[in-house]
């Protein structure tokens, strides 16, 4: 018992860091979206954010987040913040999301990552996973779109959060999120 | 916020642990009773993890909505039954929500013939869970944590695995701290 008190004021004192080995600056890349067009992170440079979003077509976890995501697009386009869909899961064809896009209403487009290039280059790991840079591919916010899966249960938009921040010229008070989501299913 | 019956669950699983008494029977799955899912938050992963009695532990998160998670769970039980013996527990983690339990977890911890310990995640937030178990893990599940005899992190490995990678880093947990004598 005494091991276990100790451990837990010990505990007590611990406070969880940033991840290890944060992304802090993104190379420029470009790749096809799924109509074939070539997009680079260079031709948003005069936007006030840009909004990467890994998402996939199968995972529950980035389905849950699809409206959330298309009404994000909607209410943050016009204020020069650029959002971009990034599908590097392996078993997920153009088609497929080329479909799940129209289906769910994503006007943002939605670039295909065939060699998990850029979710390598990000050190991305799960769906759906959100960096926001700005002009100068500074990662400005890491992380989650909200706190919960299930939207009437959202106690924290901290993807929201921060673009409002970036948008009033604050830093970013919470950079690094985490929440829980569906590995990539990278190329072997 | 959680139900009374779960209050009650959490509270007897408490009592459960502060006491040592193991209220989980290997028999439980093979009769068909309906598996116990414990609740998990701070104090019961660090008790979890405190508590060892000399045994290695093998902790995985999965979610019912996870096709992998679901796919590796028979190499999970297969691991339990064969590593029990071996001085080595294996416990589960579900990340579905609480109102999940009864009608989709429960279920299929009865399907899989699941024995071993079943808990679901009743932190906060989802951060704080992945924080508790390692502030490098990103969250994304299936996820596996390999513990020695005293509770320390062996290994981790994310996304589906197979049997032979669970026993290569089991056996490293179990040969990490000799055996209690």
């Amino acid at each position: 018992m005494a091991r276990i008190l100790l451990f837990l004021i010990a505990a007590a004192f611990i406070v969880p860091g940033a991840f290890a080995g944060e992304i802090k600056k993104v190379d420029n890349f470009s790749l096809d979206d799924v109509h074939g067009k070539k997009h680079s992170l260079t031709d948003h440079k005069d936007a006030k954010a840009i909004v990467l979003m890994f998402i996939a077509t199968q995972c529950p976890v980035s389905n849950a987040y699809n409206e959330r995501m298309a009404a994000l697009e909607r209410d943050y386009a016009s204020k020069d913040i650029v959002f971009i869909g990034i599908n590097s899961n392996k078993q997920e064809s153009v088609e497929e999301i080329k479909e799940h896009a129209e289906k769910n209403g994503f006007r943002f487009p939605i670039l295909k990552d065939h060699k998990n290039i850029v979710a390598d280059k990000l050190e991305a790991s799960v769906t759906p996973e959100i960096y926001v840079l700005n002009g100068s591919l500074d990662v400005l916010y890491h992380g989650r779109i909200d706190d919960s899966q299930r939207e009437p249960k959202v106690s924290s938009k901290d993807l929201r959060t921060a673009l409002e921040e970036i948008l009033a010229g604050k830093p970013v008070s919470t950079a690094t999120t985490k929440s829980f989501g569906c590995t990539i299913k990278r190329v072997d | 916020m959680f139900s009374f019956a779960y209050r009650m669950r959490a509270f007897c699983g408490l009592m459960a642990l502060v006491v040592g008494a193991p209220s989980f029977s290997p028999a439980q799955a093979a009769t068909g009773r309906s598996p116990e899912v414990r609740p998990l938050d701070e104090r019961g992963l660090q008790e979890l993890l405190t508590i060892r009695k000399g045994r290695a532990l093998v902790l995985n998160v999965w979610a019912i909505w996870c096709l992998p998670c679901v796919e590796e769970f028979p190499e999970l039980v297969r691991l339990d039954s064969l590593y029990r013996s071996r001085g080595l527990d294996v416990v589960t983690v579900s990340i579905d929500f609480e109102d999940e339990v009864d009608e989709k977890v429960r279920p299929f911890l009865r399907r899989m013939r699941a024995a071993m310990p079943a808990y679901v995640n009743a932190f906060p937030t989802p951060s704080d869970l992945i924080n508790a178990l390692q502030a490098e893990w990103s969250g994304a599940i299936p996820a596996t944590f390999f513990y020695d005899r005293t509770g320390t992190l062996v290994t981790y490995v994310v996304g589906k695995r197979s049997l032979e990678v669970f026993q290569e880093a089991a056996d490293k947990a179990l040969q990490r701290t000799p055996a209690r004598r």
